[in-house]
């Protein structure tokens, strides 16, 4: 085998070695979860039921959202994961989704104590709440953690004493028992949330439920206010407060149901919240209240009936809510957010089109400038345009739910950043034709979507959350937060085309072309020129903002010094081209290192723990340690080589 | 050529430092004369009382619950002092978890031992268990010495403890009745019930 | 004659080469790393006084807390021979053509920025003021700077208020006296025992640990200065010297009595006449008067995440008002002078009841600068780049036609 050939088998063996060691480290929690649990009698819900349940309209977390996104939110936060396998006992794989799971957990609370829901990551997790660690990053049902509950709550008490001390910060394991504890507690308040609808089952014929109670409330509260100042309660006056309170604590949290019907309210309200103020202060629309009350009974008392019964129950429901002015305002929201869910668009983009394109390119480096390579490239081209589409498609879904420009917090940077880059990287494709630029465009999108899928299921939450007071300006986000992105994508495209130069360098791949070379170099060149212009003026830019916002055009926060070091690392590489103290190869090393620089400004500012731009991913540091480990190594391989070739 | 100019530098550099050592070495003068003044502004409202060092660093409302405090003496070493509450006009705790504070308080020594006694669980003091309680001196007067041990029940936002001890002094002096008490884990407790006694038996009077 | 020129010839050369500027780009790029890094541990403020302030020459950095015996330059400094070395490699002796334009451009707008830089450093004043709805303040207080404050109390008013500025008593170390000769008072004050951050320590919870002197109950306390130095509270001992020289007795000045409700103040008895003293932070008398009308803080609905808040105020100035509404992002400029929506409280509130508002409030001559520096080198640089892609694809394209 000659020393060239050799090259390119190595370039191949050690991209598949990078793809694996990817999928073994954030693979775990990528791939679909394996059958859990068995569940004896586990009917799976009607595919029309959950559809149904799942496009309900509801507030929560400040915006109006479907009642999957809800779902999924609290699916993720308890388990981490996105669905879970069930067996029923007789041998049959049921796959459970979050709207499914929260359905069981709301309607057959019994069944969803035995399902597996909390995730307990940590063997110490376990030690702590005395349980017996089978193996780490295991799954616990309720009825599991039950016999614990007392522990955990004297733990909770604990813990949210130590943390009321601003010198101590908790560590990993202390942070997952408070937030087992807190998982625990919503848990709970799920699994009551449908008592107050058994007043009426349990009372069908007398047709007694708290849907015809709350109308009775004004003469209630009436009698009640008519007696004798300080004369003390009679028996059916405490009785009856007794059951209101009762009925409220049960479902005082969680779904919130209850759209607002007093004037000058926007927050959307759980029923128990709602029942407690009906008897309270009483300043609510009875009828509609009493409305609301009467569908959802309703629907509890048709939990089990067949799904012809049940849709047009919820559907009703869902009619109600439909003429509310909150959701009335946000029907195209709600529309896109529906069409985003379903479409699964970066995790489609991801597994149709960035994967498989990944793979054509490696195996394309074996047997470089042929027909065949050439049909490859042009495979590659049409899937990672397919891929670039679908991904810009859940960029701009998310964008009309939103309604705000396409990046305004942490995550959505990620979808952002990989488009730009293999958006760019087409584009050079299109201005060279050499089938260069077309390699990196699938490799960035798996990349950065993997990437994107591990945030999420990492940092749970609402990632369409509504934007804080300081960030609520289209304007700058459009300008400041746009350009600052770009320059992040083409920084980081820059030192994937030095990894292409340095590995076509020292590897030969494509050593039939002695041009390539050179037209790497021109290539990258032209791409740092790109991420200096787009840095400096996002750098400037956010200067300009934080003048209008802090009063301050520079403060040295961590993030500030991030973009600026990306704005100096870039000129560092211009000068020292210009002034000659690099040529080709110092050149392409430099622009490598680079992608360090604008991962450190990108993510590693965040994990600092200081500064105004502190949020999110403080968990991912051991990506990023693998990040920076893999640039030291190609560095470092590089120099190696190049003291080969100098001898 | 490559030695003029770094002979060059070398003379620049001598330059620079000269002329930031210059800049830097600013003596502090033994007198400085103040003339400037600034305009009155909205803030700028007289108080009329004068105020004492107590009030001036921990405020009008916490040094009138102070004054009436008394004179405390050295404390332990490893008697942390917390910060003073309504409720805990003198508070020290130990690594060990004990609980140490002085109160003043409503419903005389028996009425507080009872509440005592009832939060370990146990029943209320006889009038004969009562006046067969030890004595020791507490703020110059003579106060009753209590020592209860047990499961403690918590309230008042109190975690329980199981194997619990209590020791507390109290005494009436004019309308007010004072007590001091220490409580935590009982071991670590007992261990501190020397210093204890000692510390109470040397609280003064405020004059 | 001539080896001066020459040296001359030769020390422009080098501060208008390329090297240099590399070099520079480096060491501001170590700087803002480090700069970064050691916030972690000491703070903002700290950290930017030691890195990227005119006061230090040198700069030892830190990571983790060890310190790595590697001097470098401070920013500043750096930021001083980048601007000389693009000022005169950048603009005045670079070529010059139209393929050149756009760098020059970008070139000048950097120089201009670095310009507007060095003016907020040296001459950019901020503070912040605090208004409760309904109440008018024509006063911004100091971030950091302590300030001793001495007045004559006549018939219950307060008369001209004499001022003994932060820069003498910041420099003071813990064991330093400072006599101050008020030549406008009937006595002189003598200072010692100045802290930067302090507590105001009661003898009787604890007894002074390092022989510390107990005035009146208390003595003071030395603390390490807090990671947000704002928070600082400054401390001293102080006596009156009349002017024959006899001392008065010793009383503690603490930064901490500012925040005492209701409002407490040193006072002073000097024959027949009362003055009040205090160590305060700077106030920084306005030229106008702020009302504020009404502070509106909005939630998203059944959260505690800020939709925006705002503050209707009156703003009055030679006896003209006008009524301004100032919120995030959209701050007031008038007179030089900006006015932005920090902060409202109190704290933990939920946007009813009565409220105050926080301005932040800067003058600074430089402050719309980076904006003409901005538009200057974006388009500089979006020509240079423009042409450069233009003429890479017409290369490409030639390249294809051969």
């Amino acid at each position: 085998m000659s020393k060239i050939k050799r090259g390119r088998v190595i370039a191949v063996w050690l991209m598949i070695a990078l793809i694996f060691g990817v999928i073994l480290i954030v693979g775990r929690s990528l791939m679909p979860a394996k059958v859990v649990a068995t569940l004896e009698n586990y009917e799976p819900w009607e595919t029309q039921v959950v559809e149904a349940f799942s496009q309900l309209p509801m507030q929560e977390g400040g915006r109006i959202k479907l009642f999957e996104s809800w779902a999924n939110q609290q699916m993720l936060s308890f388990s981490g994961k996105r669905k879970s396998k069930v067996s029923n006992g007789e041998g049959e794989e049921i796959t459970v989704r979050p709207t499914e799971w929260m359905l069981d957990i709301h309607f057959r609370p019994e069944l969803a104590k035995q399902f597996p829901s909390f995730r307990v990551e940590n063997a110490e997790v376990l030690e702590m709440v005395g349980l017996d660690h089978k193996k780490a990053r295991d799954y616990y049902s309720y009825n599991e953690l039950e016999a614990k509950l007392d522990r955990i709550s004297e733990l909770k008490k604990e813990l949210e004493e130590l943390q009321k001390n601003p010198e101590i910060e908790l560590n990993t394991v202390q942070k997952q028992a408070l937030a087992l504890s807190g998982n625990l507690a919503w848990f709970e308040s799920y699994l009551s949330y449908f008592d107050f609808a058994k007043l009426r089952a349990d009372n069908e014929k007398s047709g007694l439920a708290w849907s015809s109670i709350i109308l009775t409330a004004p003469k209630i509260r009436a009698a009640i206010n008519q007696r004798a100042p300080n004369a003390p309660l009679g028996r059916e006056e405490l009785l009856i407060g007794r059951l209101v309170q009762e009925a409220s604590n049960a479902a005082r949290y969680g779904w919130p149901v209850m759209p607002p019907t007093q004037e000058g309210q926007e927050a959307w309200e759980t029923a128990g919240a709602r029942l407690w103020e009906v008897f309270t202060t009483g300043k609510n629309d009875l009828v509609q209240t009493s409305k609301i009350f009467n569908q959802l009974e309703e629907i509890y008392l048709h939990r089990d009936a067949s799904g012809e019964k049940l849709v047009p129950l919820i559907k009703a429901y869902h009619d109600t809510l439909n003429k509310e002015q909150t959701v009335a305002a946000k029907a195209s929201n709600l529309s896109a957010e529906k069409s985003y869910l379903k479409g699964q668009w970066f995790y489609r983009a991801l597994g149709y089109c960035f994967i498989p394109g990944t793979l054509l390119v490696v195996l394309s480096w074996l047997s470089p400038a042929t027909r065949w390579s050439r049909v490859l490239n042009l495979v590659t081209w049409g899937l990672s345009g397919i891929g670039l589409i679908l991904c810009v498609t859940g960029i701009i879904l998310r964008m009309v739910i939103t309604e705000r420009p396409p990046v305004g917090n942490l995550f959505e940077t990620i979808p952002f950043i990989t488009a730009a880059i293999v958006l760019i990287a087409l584009l050079m494709e299109l201005m060279t034709r050499r089938g260069l630029a077309i390699g990196l465009a699938p490799i960035a999108g798996f990349a950065g979507l993997v990437l994107a899928r591990l945030y999420e299921l990492e940092e749970g939450g609402d990632s369409l959350e509504p934007l804080r007071a300081v960030l609520a300006s289209n304007f700058w986000l459009t300008y400041h937060v746009l350009t600052i992105t770009l320059g992040y994508a083409a920084g980081i495209l820059a030192g994937f085309i030095g990894i292409a130069y340095l590995g076509n360098r020292h590897l030969g791949i494509a050593e039939d072309d002695p041009k390539i070379l050179r037209s790497l170099t021109r290539m990258n060149y032209g791409v740092i020129c790109f991420t200096l212009l787009l840095s400096l003026i996002g750098t400037i830019l956010g200067g300009i903002w934080a003048n209008d916002s802090w009063g301050r055009f520079w403060g040295w926060d961590p993030k500030e010094n991030g973009a600026l070091m990306i704005v100096l690392w870039n000129l560092i590489i211009l000068h020292s081209r210009i002034g000659g103290a690099i040529k080709e190869w110092g050149f392409h090393m430099l622009s490598v290192a680079g992608m360090a620089v604008v991962v450190f400004s990108w993510w590693h500012v965040n994990m600092l723990g200081t500064g105004l731009h502190s949020y999110g991913f403080t968990e991912g540091a051991h990506i990023i340690w693998f990040f920076y480990g893999l640039i030291g190594l190609v560095l470092l391989l590089s120099s190696y080589a190049k003291m080969l070739e100098k001898k | 050529m490559c030695g003029s100019i770094g002979k060059s530098m070398w003379r620049l550099g001598v330059i620079i430092i000269g002329i930031v050592s210059l800049c830097s070495c600013k003596k502090r003068e033994e007198v400085i004369a103040i003339n400037q003044t600034r305009q009155k502004s909205t803030i700028d409202v007289a108080t009329t009382t004068e105020a004492t060092s107590l009030e001036r660093f921990r405020g009008k409302k916490a040094a009138s619950l102070q004054k009436a405090l008394p004179v405390a003496p050295p404390h332990p070493e490893h008697w942390k002092p917390q910060a003073a509450t309504q409720f805990r006009l003198l508070n020290f705790a130990t690594e060990r978890g004990v609980e140490i504070y002085l109160s003043q308080v409503r419903g005389g020594v028996e009425g507080n031992f009872d509440r005592w006694m009832k939060q370990f669980g146990q029943t209320a003091l006889t009038p004969e268990q009562f006046s067969g309680l030890p004595k020791l001196s507490f703020m110059d007067h003579e106060g009753r010495l209590l020592e209860v041990t047990g499961p403690f029940a918590g309230g008042m936002g109190k975690t329980p403890i199981k194997d619990a001890a209590l020791i507390g002094a109290g005494v009436v002096i004019g309308a007010d009745t004072w007590t001091m008490k220490m409580i935590g884990p009982r071991e670590a407790v007992l261990a501190e019930k020397d210093s204890f006694i000692q510390f109470v038996s040397l609280l003064k009077k405020n004059s | 004659m001539t080896s001066f020129r020459s040296i001359l010839s030769r020390t422009l050369q080098i501060f208008s080469g390329l090297k240099l500027a590399t070099a520079c780009f480096i060491v501001l790029f170590i700087l803002t790393w480090l700069g970064t890094l050691e916030q972690v541990d000491h703070g903002l403020y700290q950290t930017t006084k030691k890195y990227f302030s005119s006061e230090n020459f040198l700069v030892l950095p830190e990571i983790n807390g060890k310190m790595i015996p590697l001097p470098l330059p401070s920013a500043y400094w750096v930021s001083v021979v980048l601007f000389i070395n693009l000022l005169i490699g950048g603009v005045i002796r670079a070529r010059k053509g139209w393929k050149k334009v756009g760098v020059l451009m970008s070139h000048c707008g950097m120089l201009f920025l670095l310009v507007g830089g060095f003016i907020t450093h040296h001459f950019s004043e901020r503070g912040n003021m605090q208004v409760w709805e309904g109440e008018t303040s024509n006063v911004a207080k100091h971030y950091f700077n302590y300030v001793i404050e001495i007045t004559e109390l006549v018939a219950g008013e307060i008369k001209e208020i004499h001022v003994i500025d932060h820069e003498y008593l910041e420099v003071l170390k813990p064991d330093q006296h400072q006599f101050f000769k008020l030549e406008q008072l009937p006595f002189d004050l003598e200072v010692a025992g100045y802290q930067k951050n302090s507590v105001a320590r009661q003898a009787i919870n604890r007894a002074p640990r390092f022989g510390e002197r107990i005035v009146d109950g208390f003595y003071l306390e030395q603390e390490d200065s807090e990671l947000e130095a704002e928070t600082n509270i400054a401390g001293c001992y102080a006596r009156l010297v009349e002017k024959d020289s006899t001392k008065g007795e010793l009383f503690i000045l603490w930064g901490g009595s500012a925040y005492m409700q209701p409002k407490v103040q040193k006072t002073i008895q000097h024959g027949e006449r009362t003055f009040l003293v205090d160590l305060v932070k700077e106030r920084w008398v306005l030229p106008n008067k702020i009302k504020l009308n009404d502070m509106k803080a909005e939630f998203y609905p059944g959260t505690i995440n800020p939709k925006t808040f705002e503050s209707r105020v009156t703003r009055t100035q030679e006896g003209v008002s006008e009524d301004v509404l100032i919120k995030m992002n959209q701050p007031m400029r008038r007179d030089g002078f900006t006015y932005f929506q920090a902060q409202w409280g109190p704290q933990g509130s939920d946007g009813t009841g009565k409220l105050f508002s926080v301005f932040e409030i800067v003058k600074n001559p430089a402050d719309q600068w980076p904006k003409y520096a901005l538009y200057v080198s974006g388009v500089g640089l979006s020509i240079h780049f423009a042409l450069m892609l233009g003429a890479f694809i017409m290369n490409q394209f030639k390249r294809r036609n051969v």
